[in-house]
């Protein structure tokens, strides 16, 4: 024989794989050498040894009594859940959660921010009495009044969702200041008239009358500088959080990425020692091979 | 063995008292198994338990009832190695300064000074575990598959992620790295006496 049959062919001589003309011709090789056949036989005669091995007793096994987990519950288990969460999802998330925990705070804390041509200011607590004229009319005290309880009652009843509601509810409260004030206005041009006619209940002077009209005006500019304020406050604070979250993200996405790459190296690793097990098993079957052709 | 194909499928929906009758009527095979690769009771016993605990953990996930002896062997195989790993275990490490360098553990096994001394059953098993785990991991695991679970030599392959070919030329290089080790030993067929 000139050829050595391959090992995937001696396997599956051994374990009767082989069948019909391939078993004979195969065992007509094995006839025309003797010293194959023989290694081959004591190969036999080794999974026949191997067989006799006997079981040993094992340990009893153990019971388990908690409910096999749920399909959900062994995903959750699974590493990188952030990955299916897109980035939109994300900064969506994180702009909600930002406005909800600032309204949250500001409505807890009273927290007023006002800006004016002496710089930023920061107040906490209820809101302060807008000082008005002595001889200022109680319809008016009662209109001031009614506008702050609006304003607070907008600032904490009514949380934005987000930013497109947030802005409206704004454009809301600038439509109800310009009415208010239409309001006073006409309110005092009425007195004026009632005054002329002659039956006058109370009367306010022109200078009264710009005074308070200026008050209301400083007041509503005030709100509304607040309000924009407070809003590009907000946003900014979104910004930097969706910042921090997306550089966490990329954190985490690198550390999986890095753990991931060392699996595949450890299990490249380990292959290549495999196959370099098998290589030195052969070039030693090949060594030997050689090594006893001459005595033949 | 019954067919345990319902028990898969009870277990893969939830139900707790499938999956302990599969373990039961599984864990002595598979605490075999581990035994014979790992040649230590109680690390046996220990990857045994990790086995069906990974198995707890995963059934639900499992897609195909039918493969459910290949998904077991394969959780098993990888608790093996990963404990073959993490313990430092290197028992090849080239072929002429490995398992060839072991020279006649049998006397510390039978207790005798005498080659020619019959060995028995018992002291031959002992010697043929110890000689199983001086041969490469990935022959060992192929033979053991093959020779004591009853796997065929596809299933082995599913189990390995490797080709039929590879998994019959590991078997091949298995047993002759075995005779080789065995040969080292001055065993021969003649030095086995069974108790039977």
């Amino acid at each position: 024989m000139k050829n050595k049959p391959s090992p995937e062919l001696l396997i599956s001589y051994l374990c009767g794989e082989l069948q019909g003309e391939e078993k004979k011709s195969f065992e007509a090789l094995l006839t025309a050498s003797p010293e194959w056949a023989a290694g081959l036989e004591e190969t036999r005669q080794l999974l026949g040894n191997l067989h006799r091995l006997p079981d040993v007793e094992a340990p009893p096994p153990p019971v388990f009594l908690e409910p096999l987990p749920a399909q959900e519950e062994v995903a959750r288990t699974r590493p990188v859940p952030v990955r299916y969460l897109s980035r939109f999802t994300q900064a969506v998330l994180a702009v909600a959660a930002s406005l909800t925990m600032l309204l949250v705070a500001g409505s807890l804390t009273r927290t007023r921010v006002t800006a004016d041509g002496n710089g930023l200011a920061v107040r906490f607590g209820p809101v302060g009495e807008v000082s008005v004229p002595d001889n200022h009319s109680e319809e008016i005290r009662n209109t001031l009044a009614a506008l702050r309880s609006e304003m607070q009652a907008l600032k904490a009843e009514k949380a934005p969702d987000h930013s497109g509601q947030f802005y409206r509810e704004l454009a809301g409260l600038k439509v109800s200041l310009n009415e208010l004030n239409r309001r006073v206005a006409a309110q005092a041009k009425e007195k004026e008239v009632q005054t002329v006619a002659g039956r006058p209940r109370r009367q306010l002077s022109d200078a009264q009358m710009k005074q308070i009209m200026a008050a209301l005006s400083d007041e509503n500019l005030r709100l509304i500088e607040n309000a924009f304020q407070a809003a590009s406050e907000q946003q900014q604070r979104q910004l930097q959080e969706s910042l921090t979250n997306f550089a966490r993200y990329l954190d985490q996405i690198r550390a999986e990425d890095t753990e991931l790459v060392l699996a595949s190296i450890e299990e490249m690793d380990r292959k290549s020692e495999v196959k370099f097990r098998e290589t030195e098993q052969v070039i030693d079957a090949l060594l030997e091979s050689v090594q006893t052709a001459p005595q033949r | 063995m019954t067919d345990e194909r319902p028990l898969v499928e009870s277990a893969i929906r939830g139900e707790l008292y499938a999956f302990n009758q599969l373990m039961k009527s599984w864990h002595k095979r598979i605490f075999n198994f581990t035994y014979r690769y790992l040649n230590d009771y109680d690390e046996a016993s220990e990857v045994t338990q990790q086995t069906f605990i990974k198995a707890y953990q995963a059934i639900r996930t499992l897609k195909d009832p039918g493969r459910f002896r290949a998904w077991l062997y394969i959780i098993a195989s990888n608790s093996c190695r990963a404990h073959s790993r993490n313990a430092g275990r290197h028992p090849t490490e080239s072929i002429s300064g490995g398992y060839l360098a072991e020279t006649e553990p049998w006397q510390k096994v039978a207790g005798s000074d005498n080659p020619e001394r019959a060995l028995a059953g018992r002291e031959w098993g002992e010697l043929l575990r110890k000689a199983l785990t001086l041969i490469p991991d990935e022959q060992r695991l192929v033979i053991l598959m093959k020779e004591f679970e009853g796997l065929t030599f596809p299933e082995i392959a599913d189990v390995l992620s490797e080709s039929e070919n590879t998994v019959k030329s590991r078997m091949y290089y298995g047993l002759k790295a075995l005779r080789k080790v065995l040969a080292k030993w001055n065993i021969t067929k003649e030095a086995i006496h069974y108790e039977e």
